[in-house]
């Protein structure tokens, strides 16, 4: 029981991440054969469809907009700001901070990371480490998108008789793009507003908010 | 996200600094035996993201690389 409490913000995410998966791939099974018996085709089982390039290619798509989303906003939090906001750090604070702010190196706490200990390279990889981690998931995603997306464009091509394109090609496709833009423009949609919207909206109780009671233009408090 | 500053609450008077919290952030207090598998059950959390999103990321490149139909 203690165990669902301490950890039950990451588990109620992890849980509905694979319920939308897998309503994902069964939906996109039947759209993939509904394609295919209009051009003729066989149809696939489920099984067969998880490992096909539509379907990695639409899951990688939603992913690396995803971590873009987080990463660009990891960046940019530490230098951009925005009054009243509860996303914003306090307006005093632009930029990276001191070691102690930050309770690195001499000031380290006794039962801080090592790494945050550690002088050199070792306590800049960590200093950064978050950012690392998802600008890393992002180009992998996204690479990913691009070599799935390539395999299913061409074989949308051969289904409609038309000549396949290179990766090289692909990558300069109006497919590819498309495919990004639309999914980058809905995250950056969501974090805008989520950014101006704690300025005057609150939900109580969430750290996500300000407190109920906080003026609308205290900055970087969090309920 | 961000920082997380932890406030009294209602702190009238548009602060733009932390105050002081009475909350405990960490194990303060806690049986060595709890902390022990309280740290253990988040690093399960924590690795349990991490693979998913690193199975998930190879398994669907190698799909794209190899043109598996």
């Amino acid at each position: 029981v203690r165990f669902l409490r301490e950890n039950s913000l990451s588990l109620f995410f992890g849980a509905i991440l694979l319920a939308s998966v897998a309503g994902q791939s069964v939906a996109g099974e039947h759209q993939y054969n509904a394609d295919a018996a209009q051009h003729g085709e066989k149809a696939i089982s489920w099984a067969h469809y998880l490992v096909t390039p539509e379907f990695g290619g639409d899951l990688l798509e939603n992913w690396q907009s995803e971590f873009l989303q987080f990463s660009l906003y990891i960046i940019a939090t530490v230098w951009l700001l925005q009054r009243g906001s509860n996303e914003s750090k306090a307006l005093d604070d632009a930029g990276p901070e001191s070691d102690e702010e930050q309770k690195v190196g001499k000031y380290a706490q006794p039962n801080s990371p090592a790494w945050a200990k550690a002088a050199g390279i070792r306590r800049w990889i960590y200093s950064n480490s978050l950012m690392f981690a998802m600008t890393a998931i992002f180009f992998l995603s996204w690479f990913g998108q691009s070599v799935n997306g390539w395999r299913a464009f061409n074989n949308t091509q051969e289904e409609h008789k038309s000549v396949h394109i290179s990766y090289d090609e692909y990558l300069v496709n109006a497919d590819f793009w498309d495919r990004s833009l639309q999914n980058w423009q809905s995250e950056f949609l969501a974090i805008g507003s989520m950014a101006a919207f704690t300025i005057y909206l609150r939900q109580r109780g969430s750290p996500e908010s300000k407190p109920v009671g906080a003026p609308h233009d205290e900055t970087a408090s969090s309920g | 996200m961000r920082r997380k500053l932890v406030t009294s609450g209602g702190n009238a008077g548009g602060l733009d600094k932390p105050v002081a919290s009475d909350h405990c952030l960490a194990f303060c207090g806690a049986a060595p035996a709890d902390r022990a598998s309280s740290l253990a059950a988040v690093r399960f959390v924590f690795t349990a993201y991490v693979l998913l999103i690193a199975v998930g990321l190879a398994f669907y490149i190698a799909i794209g690389i190899t043109n598996h139909q």
